[in-house]
């Protein structure tokens, strides 16, 4: 059994490799071609905070999901795509959270990861409605997006579950905290 | 995988469907393109008169054509390329947006006001 000291050392490393596969994910996922609407992504990074979602507190994953939409906007965003990304990914974050907390019995990971992805992409509608004030714009783009956000939460959901899988016994999970 | 999976998936796409539908029927031929700048509009020109607009600030540029009744982005220097890749427009509503340089054309109907209000930042 690793001492307390490991444990949070682990966490720490964990934490900080997760951001950094977050951070890459959703680098290069702009070059896997899709269909040409903006906003339509396949949320890779999405997987990291599932999986985080699974083996850290919420304040933990928070600190994920913020630092790595943050980075991004740095390293190849602007201050309105970090806006756009921001909305998005606490949205997604705080309702896949809820659901963990209280609908397990409902759904599996798969669908907490399309719900997830029908938040994110609902809360860029609004911001994007927002952002050029006109939401006859905005509802547009809103059917194309919720499409794109079963596919792709779809997708996300199966490989976030087969990490969980290959996951099963780290001495990071000190319990099982959900039953997917 | 658990029963509600399938039911929220297939709710999600009723929805889609649904909206989709909606936005089917409420569209009609746009006779008035709108260009706005930092959610303000900067320009209304009339969709039937052929020209092209070019859209400069500091060293952003956006070149926008309208030719034969639909508008189009011809050229941009932002970073993502999306307004250009944005299939042609004609139908009120329908807009082609520059997020990285905050630029929007907007297809209005005849009875559209220009939103020469529009509220600033």
């Amino acid at each position: 059994m690793p001492s307390v000291n490991k444990i949070k050392l682990l966490q720490f490393t964990t934490m900080a490799l997760m951001i950094t596969i977050a951070m890459v994910l959703s680098y290069f996922e702009r070059f896997i071609p899709l269909i040409n609407v903006p906003g339509v992504k396949l949320g890779l990074a999405n997987i990291v905070t599932l999986l985080a979602l699974y083996l850290f507190d919420f304040k933990q994953v928070f600190i994920i999901v913020v630092l790595r939409v943050i980075l991004v906007s740095i390293f190849a965003g602007s201050p309105i795509s970090l806006l756009y990304s921001m909305s998005g990914g606490l949205v997604s974050l705080v309702g896949m959270k809820l659901l963990l907390m209280g609908a397990t019995r409902l759904f599996s990971l798969v669908g907490i990861s399309i719900i997830g992805a029908f938040l994110h992409n609902s809360a860029q509608t609004i911001v994007l409605g927002l952002l050029i004030n006109s939401f006859s714009i905005a509802r547009v783009y809103y059917p194309i997006l919720i499409v794109a956000a079963v596919v792709t939460g779809f997708l996300t959901g199966l490989i976030g579950r087969q990490f969980m899988k290959q996951i099963e016994f780290t001495p990071l999970k000190g319990k099982r905290r959900y039953n997917f | 995988m658990r029963k509600m999976d399938g039911v929220v998936a297939i709710i999600f796409l009723l929805m889609a469907a649904a909206l989709f539908g909606y936005n089917l029927t409420h569209r009609e031929a746009g006779s008035l393109v709108e260009i706005a700048k930092d959610g303000q509009v900067v320009q209304v020109e009339r969709l039937s008169v052929d020209q092209t607009i070019r859209l400069e600030y500091d060293d952003q540029t956006n070149l926008i054509e309208i030719e034969d009744g639909v508008v189009s982005m011809i050229d941009a220097n932002c970073r993502d390329q999306l307004c250009v890749h944005t299939a042609p427009l004609k139908t009120v509503g329908r807009a082609i947006v520059c997020l990285p340089h905050r630029v929007s054309v907007v297809i209005k109907g005849e009875g559209d006001q220009p939103e020469m209000d529009a509220i600033s930042e």
